[in-house]
C-alpha cells in the first residue's frame, strides 16, 4: 500500500465522516472498495457511549492534583531548549566529523595510486607537525636552547658529498667555543684551553676525559633532556676513545669534537674546548634548531662520519690540517662505529 | 469565542509554566473530562481511568516547562501523555484487558435494538482498538475519537503528516481484519 493511497484513503474517509462525497461513488475502484470497508469502522470509533467524568469526581481530582503539586513543592522549571537552527548545524557538524574520520581511517593504507593517497599524505604531515608541536610544548622551557647557541643545522651540516670538502660552513655556523662554553656553563677553563689552542692533545685528552666524566651536560646546552640523557651516557665513552688519537688542530678538533660530539670532543680547538659538554653543546645545539631529537641524531651521525672520511680522501686541508688527523683514525673509526651503533640503537 | 478561549488557554499555560498551580488547576478543569473519557475508552475501568487521568495531569505539570504553545495543541500534548500512561497500564496488566464496561446509550439513540446494536459494535470496536499496536492505537484514537487533525497529531508525535496517515490507514485495516475475524 503506497503512501499516496493511504493519504487519499484517509482524506476520503475524513470526507465521508464529515458528510462529504458519498463512499459509493468510488466503490468500483480498488481504493473505493477499501474505502467502503474502512469508513464504517472509522464511523464506529466514537466517544458517544463513553460516560463523562462526574462533576464531583472532577472537583475531587482537582483538589488531589493541587495537593500533589503543593506537596511536590517545586514549580516547573523552564527547560533550556535548543534553538531550531542549532540542531541541524550540530547534526551536520557531527556528520562531517564522522565522515572525515572515516576518510582518514580509510586513507591510512592508501597506495599512491589511490584516490585517498593525498589524504594519507596530508594526514602524515599533520601528524608530524602535531608531534613536533607536542614535543616542543612538553619540553621544559629551560631545556630549550637559545638561538644564540643554536646554529642552523641544515645550513651548517655538510652534505654527504661534501664531507671531504673544507668544513668551512660548519665552522662558521657552529657556535664559537666561547658561546658554547657559555651555553654549557663551562667556564673559563674550557675557554682558556680554547685560547691556548695547539696540539696539546695529552692535556686535552685528559681534560676531555675528565670533563666527560665530571661534567654533565647542562640544561642550557641540550636540546632535550632525553638527548642529554642519551648523549651524556655516550659521551663518556667517546671521550675516552677519542682521547687516544686526540684531535689536535682546530679544524680537526672541531670535527673531532663533533664526531665525539657527544662527549669525546677533546680535540676541539686543541681539545680544550672540546670538553665533552662543550662539544656536546655544539652538536646538540645544531640539532635542536632543526626539528627536535630525531633529526638531530641524523645530524650527529653525519658529522661523525666526516672525520672517518678524511683519511680516506686524505686531502682536505682543513680537515686534515693537523697531525692529529692521522692519529685520529682509530678513534674516529671507533667513534663512528659507536655512533652507528648508537643510531641503530635508537 | 474560540479565539477568546484559545487566548485564555495560552495565558493559563504561560502562567502554569511560571509555576502558577492555580492556573494549572484551571487547565485541569478545561481538559479533565476529555482526557478521562479518552482513557476510559481505552481501558474500560472508570476508577483506573480516573487514576490514570491524575497521573497524566501530574506528569503534565512536571513537564509543562517543555511544552511549546506554538507547536502542538495542548489537548494533543495531554493525550500523548495519557497514551503513555495507558501503555504503561496495560504493560502492568498484560493479561487483563477489561473492555466489558457497560456503555451508556449515545445521545439521541433511537430504538432499543439500535442501542443494543451500537453497544455491541462498540465493544468489538474497542477490543479491536485495544489489539492494535500502540502507535496505531494512538493515531486512530486521536484522530477518530478526539478528532484531532493529522497535522497536530504529527507534531505531537514528531512525525510527518503522511506518516501519520499511513499509520491511521494501517490501523483501520488491522481493525477491520480483527473485527471480521470476530464476526
Amino acid at each position: 500500500m503506497s503512501r499516496k493511497t493511504s493519504e487519499e484513503l484517509t482524506q476520503a474517509i475524513d470526507r465521508a465522516l464529515h458528510g462529504g462525497r458519498a463512499v459509493s461513488d468510488a466503490a468500483d475502484t480498488e481504493a473505493g472498495k477499501d474505502l467502503m470497508a474502512l469508513v464504517p469502522i472509522a464511523q464506529s470509533l466514537r466517544l458517544d457511549g463513553v460516560e463523562h467524568l462526574p462533576e464531583h469526581r472532577r472537583e475531587q481530582g482537582r483538589q488531589r492534583l493541587l495537593a500533589a503539586i503543593s506537596q511536590a513543592g517545586s514549580a516547573p522549571k523552564p527547560h533550556f531548549t535548543w534553538p531550531g537552527w542549532l540542531r541541524p548545524t550540530a547534526a551536520g557538524s557531527l556528520a562531517a566529523l564522522l565522515s572525515g574520520a572515516a576518510v582518514v581511517y580509510a586513507a591510512q593504507d592508501a597506495p599512491p595510486e589511490s584516490v585517498l593517497y593525498p589524504v594519507h599524505q596530508v594526514t602524515e604531515q599533520v601528524a608530524q607537525v602535531t608531534q613536533q608541536v607536542t614535543e616542543s610544548l612538553l619540553l621544559p622551557p629551560a631545556a630549550t636552547p637559545t638561538t644564540a647557541a643554536t646554529p642552523t643545522t641544515s645550513a651548517s651540516l655538510p652534505s654527504p658529498s661534501s664531507r671531504n670538502a673544507v668544513p668551512t660552513p660548519l665552522q662558521t655556523t657552529l657556535p664559537r667555543p666561547a658561546e658554547s662554553a657559555s651555553a654549557t656553563g663551562l667556564s673559563g677553563e674550557s675557554r682558556g684551553r680554547d685560547s691556548e689552542g695547539g696540539d696539546k692533545s695529552e692535556r686535552d685528552e685528559g681534560f676531555g676525559r675528565d670533563q666527560s666524566r665530571l661534567s654533565t651536560p647542562t640544561a642550557g646546552t641540550t636540546a632535550t633532556s632525553r638527548q642529554r640523557d642519551r648523549e651524556g651516557d655516550q659521551g663518556e665513552g667517546r671521550s675516552s676513545s677519542s682521547s687516544e688519537p686526540a684531535g689536535t688542530g682546530p679544524s680537526d678538533g672541531r670535527f673531532g669534537g663533533d664526531s665525539n660530539g657527544r662527549g669525546g670532543d677533546d680535540g676541539r680547538r686543541g681539545g680544550a674546548a672540546g670538553s665533552p659538554s662543550a662539544a656536546g653543546s655544539a652538536g646538540r645545539s645544531s640539532q635542536s634548531t632543526v626539528n627536535g631529537p630525531r633529526l638531530s641524531v641524523t645530524a650527529q651521525a653525519t658529522i661523525t662520519a666526516t672525520p672517518a672520511a678524511i683519511p680516506a680522501s686524505g686531502a682536505t686541508p682543513a680537515a686534515t690540517a693537523t697531525s692529529g688527523s692521522g692519529r685520529d683514525s682509530g678513534g674516529r673509526n671507533d667513534s663512528l662505529r659507536r655512533d652507528d651503533d648508537g643510531q641503530h640503537g635508537r | 469565542m474560540a479565539v477568546a478561549t484559545r487566548q485564555s488557554e495560552k495565558e493559563l499555560i504561560e502562567a502554569a509554566q511560571q509555576g502558577d498551580a492555580g492556573a494549572f488547576g484551571s487547565i485541569y478543569d478545561l481538559f479533565a473530562d476529555r482526557v478521562y473519557r479518552h482513557i476510559l475508552y481505552r481501558i474500560g475501568s472508570p476508577s483506573d481511568a480516573e487514576d490514570l487521568m491524575q497521573q497524566t495531569f501530574m506528569k503534565a505539570w512536571q513537564a509543562i516547562g517543555r511544552y511549546r504553545i506554538s507547536e502542538v495543541p495542548l489537548i494533543a500534548w495531554l493525550l500523548t501523555i495519557a497514551h503513555n500512561s495507558v501503555v504503561s497500564y496495560f504493560r502492568g496488566k498484560r493479561d487483563s484487558v477489561p473492555l466489558n464496561i457497560e456503555m451508556s446509550p449515545p445521545d439521541g439513540a433511537g430504538e432499543p435494538y439500535d442501542a443494543l446494536e451500537r453497544r455491541y459494535d462498540q465493544a468489538i470496536v474497542r477490543r479491536a482498538v485495544a489489539a492494535l499496536p500502540a502507535e496505531q492505537q494512538m493515531v486512530v484514537s486521536m484522530h477518530f475519537l478526539e478528532e484531532l487533525d493529522y497535522t497536530d497529531i504529527a507534531r505531537a508525535l514528531g512525525k510527518t503528516e503522511n506518516n501519520i496517515r499511513v499509520i491511521a490507514h494501517r490501523g483501520l485495516k488491522r481493525m477491520r481484519a480483527a473485527m471480521e475475524g470476530r464476526a
